[in-house]
């Protein structure tokens, strides 16, 4: 009985009628039965030639290696630079920390300076107004004598007011004459304390017209 | 997606191999009928037949690789070791009766081949093979029909001429 099914299988697989699950039960009858008659044996050879056949894999060719090989080599090449940026963002934060003091030392200049600008400005102002008066009686050997000369004029006549108040300043002034020097050291390094702030308040597009205009 | 599967591109290689008889130039077939069907992946999901759309693009692929004169040159000297040394031959030692198979579907006509590769080995149905090769079903039925019945004469022939020799080896 079984055999006459497959062979009804059989011709109607040779006339291109059986249906695909006929020709499953085909395959799989060729696969599974051990003994068969002689006349069918091709035919078990060429269902095992389907079967194997469909195993058959695209083998993996070198160039798709090659391929390959270029991805892993942008792989890698990208996760170097991604090192490369953690080291950085590593690094860049220890910079900073490094010119904190120097923002620190600028705040402390600010506050300083500060304080100590208003008396100053008042100062740098005056003295270039004053320039011609006080180059008139910087000498202080002259004013001395004129010191003296009105002292004893004062003794001689009594008069207070012949003590003249602008030349006690200008005398005040001889006295911190030497100071001058330093005021002007101090005016020189007001572009240095200008320098301190700028890296903390200005960009850095802006500091080379900064220098350039001195201020 | 099926066709966007492994396996489906292994079936394009196999239908490729089938005609071509040449691993390589099968599996470049097979690959740049995937490239093609990526470029063009927003179309395939209006397509009724994706499947059926890819197997036809690989016939063609390989009509034109036929019809080059550069593969019909080297195809006389690469069809043997090609067709024997595949992973197959790895896996199954290939006997003389499944060369002979093989031999009898690599006789076959281009249509003949293709029908039984996407039938007999792969399992598609009719309608879709007849997509593939824009017949009709009956036609592919037909073309179906030769193809088996070839292979079986190229068998029985082979079995007969086995036993007259067996026979007068006997005497």
């Amino acid at each position: 009985m079984n055999k006459k099914h497959i062979q009804d299988l059989l011709a109607k697989y040779f006339e291109g009628e059986t249906s695909l699950r006929e020709e499953k039960e085909l395959k799989r009858f060729f696969r599974r039965t051990a003994l068969l008659p002689e006349e069918w044996e091709p035919y078990r050879q060429m269902f095992t030639f389907f079967k194997t056949e469909r195993l058959r894999t695209m083998p993996v060719k070198d160039d798709i290696q090659k391929k390959k090989n270029i991805y892993w080599l942008i792989a890698t090449g990208i996760s170097l630079a991604a090192t490369v940026l953690i080291l950085l963002s590593i690094f860049i934060p220890a910079t900073k920390t490094q010119l904190t003091p120097l923002a620190m030392a600028t705040k402390n200049m600010d506050t300083f300076y500060s304080k100590k600008e208003q008396p100053k400005k008042a100062e740098t102002t005056k003295p270039v107004k004053q320039e011609s008066p006080k180059t008139m009686k910087t000498k202080p050997v002259p004013v001395r004598k004129i010191l003296s000369d009105d002292s004893s004029t004062i003794l001689a006549s009594g008069k207070k007011e012949n003590y003249p108040a602008k030349s006690v300043t200008a005398t005040m002034n001889d006295a911190f004459a030497p100071l001058e020097n330093m005021k002007a050291i101090d005016d020189a390094m007001d572009k240095f304390k200008y320098f301190a702030l700028m890296d903390k308040y200005l960009p850095a597009q802006d500091l080379s017209s900064i220098i350039r205009d001195g201020k | 997606m099926e066709i966007w599967h492994k396996s489906f591109r292994d079936k394009l290689y196999r239908l490729a191999l089938r005609l071509l008889n040449s691993s390589d130039e099968a599996s470049d077939v097979a690959q740049e009928v995937w490239t093609r069907l990526w470029q063009r992946r927003e179309e395939i999901p209006k397509l009724n037949n994706a499947e059926s759309f890819a197997f036809t693009m690989t016939r063609n692929l390989c009509f034109d690789v036929l019809k080059s004169s550069r593969m019909k040159n080297e195809r006389l000297d690469t069809l043997h070791e090609n067709t024997l040394a595949g992973p197959l031959s790895d896996r199954v030692e290939m006997n003389e009766k499944l060369a002979l198979i093989h031999q009898a579907i690599n006789n076959l006509p281009e249509q003949q081949k293709i029908v039984m590769q996407l039938r007999d080995i792969e399992g598609y149905e009719l309608s879709e093979i007849a997509h593939t090769l824009n017949l009709t079903q009956n036609n592919t039925k037909v073309i179906l029909c030769r193809a088996r019945q070839n292979v079986r004469q190229t068998i029985l022939n082979f079995e007969r001429h086995e036993q007259e020799t067996y026979s007068g080896f006997t005497r």
